[in-house]
């Protein structure tokens, strides 16, 4: 590309720094609000220089601790939700990847459009559903829900890392008297486990992330962080450092896991159709 | 497939298929550890706070183990409906707030208590309550269903060195020097501005439902009624909002928004208080328990508030030609049909809002509720130290009428809602009052006709102050 | 690697022909019948129960069958009509902006910048965090002592004075920022490999042929990446369009219904006013809505293109 000018080059750096700026600013901000002694939440102009207390950290992890609960929640539904979509999930991206069968455009299009639908259309009706045997507040409902999502994004991404492993391969090993879940099994997963790994990272993500299903699902024993943080905004109050505090928790697993995933990040988010 | 495939590929659908069962069964392991004891169910207004404090007392006493879980109104409500649809057996005692009394009742999602207080009329004492509350808050159709842990009035709460420096005699505390709406929008103009930030009143404005609860405070003592004929019989939910008194009323509350912080329009319940707390407002009128709460720097926190010792509280004021009644509002405790220990329920809710329990919960250490709906807690001299306003909050009691204010149908959260809309639209200029008054009754109309109330068609029940009288004689020891 | 426009993206070497074997069947039954069970079902009932008059608030059971009536009840509420307006107003300016934003960024980023990497790193954590927390965060910004009305200030644009999430006019803006701010990185790293898949070799031809920066980007650079573009505007229209979280977050539809979406709106009448048979009417109507939508959108996208 041609060298651009020197003036040209500072203005794209300037440009630069105040895009990372608008993006950065209200996260950093609510790092600052988090160790902020209360006294200076809400002050006009802003208090740029205070001194830092732990006390919101220790009041919601450690004494009384709510957080904590909603912390080991938010783990446990995101990687139950995770674990319970692989076994269906790589089945099914197998078979979309290598087979070319009628029906096939029907059913991805079926999938897509399960995480593109708007969640709260079947929530009502899955809420009395499952009031109905008893699991409303207990894990189980979550997870199961969850898997409207986690298992046709998972096929849809898993898919993708499918095709870009040539089906040589696996023939070669059929050939050599393998069945052909032999194959898939000793061939195909293994060469795509990088991708199942993101595929299974995103579908975390995405099951951290999501509030809406254990907003009217969950109890005080199952309720994951962004809606535990919720008990924060009490018609009585809001506490905002201890929402600080919470939502920095809430916002580092997902974005630890997105600077790990680097480069995958593309196909992950536009779920396999773009690499 | 050959044999060593088959037995490859069944172990490991065995080793799948096992992990999923166990990551399925660890998630669903919580729901086993249940014990025999009561799980009781309400909303986080100081009351539970209160009770909170003297759990261990009760648990001595009666050695029945309690499980407390509060938490914030919407979703107190949400949990208890799916639990009564879910005929989930877990829920013991519950909270149920007065104006979701007819829709819990009708639907016979609670036990009426007539029949236990009958048994036990001695340790009751239902003659000690105030008739109005009980006649409000606890019966729906001739039947008693709670019994009051927390009743809230509405009184006038006010600043009084503000009102020294405008000038103004402060309000009246005795019924025979009641005063008009006309002389408080006096005293609001008059404390409005008086130096810099200070406001002359503030009001509620957050819709759906904070700002109903305020506003019927205002519109019924004006003489304005949401409906025909209710709760006399027989019945007719023809609304009745769209007269000029309710569109004159709307236009007072509008010019006490004027004269209110501005962004009063989003203020929740709490939020009023907060303000009349921090910040200077001049006069106000709210729930009683902000009497309390204006001491505290936070809710249900130690610091004292900046304003300790600066407020007094007054009567409400009435609007003449217009009988006086005021909003009342009212936490009961009630029983779900499907609760496996019925009587150990029952003990809980008789000791709590016996005279003892309720003492008890005044004087826990924060002295954060004096919510009383039995008269002698209000004459006690023991407890008239800790909130000097009690006698002038029991005669706010006793000219209450909650079921005029806020008819309790089953369909109060509909028309609540709507209502609210159409309020914080006015107030907000979007809408004329007339328009907002005319949409209401409208939609009133619309929602009332769909779901068989107008004309209704089912059976009325004559609910009458006398006939709660009679009810309350009949429990008495 | 990328995509080749118009060719579409059928990897003949990986695609085997099994014409007559059930395999590919059974390997798409278990998710299948997962998913049919858990949506299916639920979908059913709310079929059934739209024609049933059911109000958890007079009734605990159902009152018998009413035809159209909840679906006639729908279109004319105007609060439900009032949240398809708000519904599209946000979905379409909300796309619009990130759109526009995340391409200057994406050029921006194109052009080999020292720290471009860290930048791009630092870029996508708005997009990792959880809705409902972006709100958290924004609704805390928006208050009228916050961040956000101050640095307004210093640019002497002013704010209503209930706040922004207080007044009906810029309660939707406010949402629709908190949204653009979250996802413009979305638009910015996904366009941004779109730019970079463009073999450099075409862009390098059109500046020696003296392309001015403006030709290169409009003749070259946009037609490469439509695609890419429309499926992510279709995966974030459809997101906004199905936006709940925000908004519980930040302004629970207030005031009055200026932020009320679709999603909103069936939240409050089947979860808030247990509604029962009017809230799965007006589930239908938004499943009807969504399927055209998708519809439109491959249509455009994937015209004769294989998947």
């Amino acid at each position: 590309m041609a060298r651009r000018s020197l003036p040209t080059r500072i203005l794209l750096y300037a440009l630069l720094v105040i895009v990372i700026c608008i993006f950065m600013i209200p996260i950093v901000w609510t790092a600052l609000l988090s160790v902020r002694p209360t006294i200076t939440n809400r002050t006009l102009p802003p208090t740029l220089i205070f001194k830092p207390t732990l006390r919101h950290f220790y009041y919601c992890f450690a004494n009384p601790g709510l957080s904590s609960h909603w912390l080991i929640a938010s783990l446990v539904i995101a990687s139950a939700a995770t674990g319970l979509s692989l076994p269906f999930s790589l089945l099914a991206a197998y078979s979309f990847s290598r087979f070319k069968f009628s029906g096939r455009k029907f059913l991805m299009f079926w999938y897509l459009s399960l995480f593109l639908g708007p969640p709260i259309v079947f929530l009502i009706p899955y809420v009395l559903m499952m009031s109905r045997i008893g699991l409303v507040g207990k894990y189980p409902s979550i997870v199961i829900v969850y898997q409207t999502f986690t298992i046709p994004f998972s096929i849809l991404v898993i898919k993708s890392f499918f095709d870009e492993i040539p089906v040589a391969l696996e023939e070669a090993a059929m050939v050599d008297g393998a069945s052909r879940i032999g194959a898939i099994l000793r061939v195909v997963i293994p060469l795509s486990l990088p991708g199942i790994i993101v595929a299974s990272m995103f579908a975390f993500v995405f099951s951290w992330n999501n509030s809406i299903f254990p907003l009217v699902l969950s109890s005080r024993s199952t309720k994951p962080l962004p809606v535990g943080t919720l008990n924060f905004f009490a018609t009585t109050g809001i506490t905002w450092n201890y929402i600080a505090a919470t939502s920095l928790v809430t916002m580092l697993p997902p974005m630890l896991i997105f600077l790990v995933l680097g480069r995958y990040i593309v196909r992950g988010l536009t779920f396999g159709a773009i690499k | 497939m050959t044999l060593r495939e088959m037995k490859w590929a069944g172990k490991l659908l065995q080793v799948v298929v096992i992990g999923m069962l166990g990551i399925l069964l660890l998630t669903g392991l919580p729901a086993f550890a249940q014990k025999a004891t009561i799980n009781v169910l309400g909303v986080q207004d100081p009351w539970y706070f209160a009770l909170e404090e003297i759990l261990p007392q009760f648990e001595k006493e009666t050695g029945i183990k309690v499980n407390l879980e509060g938490m914030a109104w919407d979703a107190l409500q949400a949990r208890l409906i799916t639990s009564f649809i879910t005929k989930e057996k877990g829920v013991d005692v519950i909270s149920v707030d007065d104006c979701r009394l007819a829709q819990f009742a009708e639907n016979g999602w609670i036990i009426p208590l007539t029949s236990l207080i009958k048994k036990d009329k001695q340790a009751v004492k239902m003659n000690e309550f105030v008739p109005q509350v009980i006649h409000s808050s606890c019966t729906w159709r001739g039947d008693v269903y709670t019994l009051p842990i927390a009743t809230y009035s509405q009184f006038v709460m006010y600043r009084i060195d503000l009102l020294e420096k405008a000038g103004l005699l402060t309000p009246p505390t005795d019924p025979a020097d009641w005063w008009t709406w006309d002389e408080y929008m006096r005293y609001v103009k008059k404390l409005d501005g008086l130096g810099e930030e200070i406001y002359g009143t503030v009001i509620v404005g957050s819709q759906p439902v904070p700002i109903v609860h305020m506003y019927t405070g205002l519109e019924v003592s004006r003489g304005v009624r949401w409906f025909k004929q209710f709760p006399e019989a027989p019945w007719d939910f023809t609304p009745t909002i769209n007269t000029e008194k309710s569109i004159n009323t709307l236009k007072f509350y509008k010019e006490l928004y004027k004269y209110s912080p501005p962004e009063a329009i989003n203020y929740l319940w709490f939020d009023a208080g907060t303000a009349f707390a921090k910040k200077d407002v001049g006069i106000y009128y709210w729930w009683s328990p902000y009497g309390y709460l204006a001491r505290h720097a936070g809710y249900m926190v130690e610091e004292p508030s900046p304003i300790v010792g600066k407020f007094g509280v007054s009567l409400m004021p009435y609007e003449p030609g217009e009988p006086k009644v005021y909003s009342l509002g009212a936490h009961g405790l009630g029983i779900p049909k499907y609760s496996a220990v019925k009587e150990e329920a029952w003990e809980f809710i008789k000791w709590v809002t016996s005279s003892e329990g309720q003492k008890a919960m005044a004087l826990t250490h924060l002295h954060a509720f004096n919510d009383f709906a039995r008269e002698p807690l209000f004459n006690d001299p023991e407890l008239i130290k800790y909130y000097p306003w009690l006698p002038t909050q029991l005669y706010t009691v006793k000219e209450a009428d909650g079921k005029v204010a806020r008819p309790h149908t089953p369909l109060y959260p509909s028309l609540e809602g709507f209502y609210g809309l159409q309020l914080n639209s006015a107030l907000a200029g979007h809408k004329t009052p007339e328009q907002a008054m005319a949409d209401a009754q409208a939609q009133w109309e619309v929602i009332m006709k769909q779901n068989y109330y107008l004309p209704y068609k089912g059976l009325s029940y004559d609910d009458t102050i006398d006939k709660t009288l009679d009810l309350i004689e009949e429990l008495s020891p | 690697m990328g995509l080749i426009p118009g060719v579409g993206v059928i990897k003949k070497e990986t695609m085997l022909n099994v014409k007559h074997s059930s395999l590919p069947y059974v390997l798409v039954l278990p998710s299948l019948l997962f998913l049919a069970f858990i949506i299916v079902y639920p979908l059913g009932f709310s079929l059934y129960y739209s024609f049933q008059m059911w109000n958890l608030q007079i009734s605990p059971v159902p009152l018998g069958p009413v035809g159209f009536m909840n679906y006639r009840t729908a279109i004319s509420d105007p609060t439900f009509v009032h949240s398809l307006i708000n519904t599209l107003k946000l979905s379409a300016a909300a796309t619009a902006i990130q759109f526009v934003f995340g391409l200057s960024i994406a050029l921006l980023l194109s052009e080999n910048l020292k720290g471009g990497n860290v930048a791009r790193a630092l870029l996508i954590m708005p997009t990792a965090m959880a809705p409902m927390v972006a709100g958290f965060i924004f609704r805390y910004l928006y208050y009228p002592d916050g961040l956000i009305p101050y640095f307004l200030s210093l640019v002497r644009i002013p704010i209503p004075k209930e706040g922004i999430l207080g007044n009906a006019s810029t309660a939707l803006w406010g949402i629709t920022l908190t949204d653009v701010w979250e996802w413009t990185p979305f638009f910015a790293i996904i366009l941004l490999a779109g730019i970079k898949s463009i073999p450099v070799e075409i862009i390098e031809a059109a500046q020696v042929d003296g392309a001015s920066f403006f030709a290169t980007f409009w003749h070259i650079i946009l037609p490469n990446l439509r695609f890419v573009a429309l499926i992510i505007i279709m995966i974030r229209f459809m997101q906004i369009f199905n936006l709940f979280d925000i908004i519980y977050a930040e302004t629970m539809g207030g005031p009055g219904t200026s932020t009320r979406t679709l999603s909103y709106n069936l939240y409050y009448r089947g979860l808030v006013e247990y509604n029962i048979g009017y809230s799965s009417a007006i589930a239908w109507i938004m499943i009807i809505i969504m399927v055209i939508i998708i519809n439109v959108f491959l249509f455009l996208s994937f015209k004769g293109e294989e998947l």
